[in-house]
């Protein structure tokens, strides 16, 4: 049973806003409840975020948001420190989130979903490469607003189109931000698989959104369009 | 270097700028002379640009209420169980 938290306990965290996540499980653990909301409050955003772009449902993503927040406050005592907490969360998102999508069978088979750049016999480019035309770029105003809108909700639903693995390292990579190897670490990879299962996202992501943003510039204004 | 060892084995490491110097220099001979390699790298960079402005961490205000009801329970739930094992 844990002791109730006061400011006279040892373990109890004034600062909680510049204590780091290690110093903040330590008080959870040792019954700092204030500690374990601050922990929480970190890290809810980026375990739903992380959680919704890989089971592309937003009751999924909240349930595993509760199982995350549930196993830190049941089982965040066994953490051995050997990794930064950080990747420990992200690893435990990834799991529940897995776990989700294995008991609604949703992920599309990786051979249906990746589409790869395709070469000639003498290793030449197979087909044209067209510019593509920048919805975030430097216009601003309702009709900017509108493209840069439309093309989020593309990229999501590109995104979700990828096999469950590479949407994963994409997500955690390119989304999240974090660095190679803690990536790696977080998917258990060495890092020089991490980096082949991310450039092979990269590079389904791409073809795919080439259907989008290789269109005729017809649809956008002009200044939005860049010269090849 | 052809199109297909610079697309699938080099541009990985382009665009986290993790080229040592006698790849960047076939990397750089290719791209003066192939017009769709210079296209598809730089499509390839928008790529990783456009999927880092995606919100990382945003929570939809209902979900973090949703959360706060949860938690509150898990904590009255184990009051209980404390009061349970004694």
């Amino acid at each position: 049973m844990h002791p109730a938290p006061t400011p006279a306990h040892p373990n109890h965290v004034s600062d909680l806003a510049s204590a780091s996540d290690e110093v903040l499980l330590a008080a959870h653990v040792a019954g700092d409840e204030a500690a374990f909301e601050a922990l929480v409050g970190r890290y809810q955003g980026k375990i739903y975020g992380l959680a919704w772009r890989m089971t592309g449902e937003r009751f999924d993503a909240e349930e595993v948001l509760q199982d995350v927040c549930l196993t830190i406050a049941q089982k965040g005592h066994t953490f051995r420190g050997q990794s930064q907490l950080s990747s420990w969360i992200y690893r435990v998102t990834v799991n529940a989130a897995r776990m989700k999508l294995r008991k609604r069978r949703r992920d599309p088979k990786p051979s249906e979903a990746v589409t790869m750049p395709t070469f000639l016999d003498d290793g030449r480019l197979g087909q044209p490469v067209q510019p593509w035309f920048q919805p975030s770029g430097r216009s601003t105003g309702p009709e900017a607003e509108a493209l840069h809108h439309e093309a989020v909700q593309e990229i999501e639903r590109a995104m979700l189109q990828l096999p469950i693995d590479l949407r994963t390292v994409l997500v955690l990579r390119d989304v999240q931000g974090l660095s190679g190897p803690e990536a790696a670490e977080v998917l258990h990879l060495s890092i020089p698989a991490m980096k082949t299962r991310l450039h092979r996202a990269r590079l389904a992501l791409r073809e795919r959104l080439a259907d989008y943003f290789d269109r005729p510039a017809t649809s956008v204004p002009q200044h939005e369009v860049r010269s090849p | 270097m052809n199109c297909r060892e610079l697309i699938m084995d080099v541009l990985h490491d382009y665009a986290e700028g993790q080229m040592d110097a006698a790849t960047q220099e076939a990397f750089e001979t290719h791209l003066a002379d192939c017009p769709s390699c210079v296209t598809f790298c730089q499509t390839y960079r928008d790529t990783v640009s456009t999927t880092g402005t995606l919100r990382a961490d945003d929570l939809p205000p209902e979900v973090a209420s949703k959360l706060r009801s949860f938690l509150a329970s898990r904590k009255q739930l184990s009051w209980w169980q404390r009061l349970w094992c004694r």
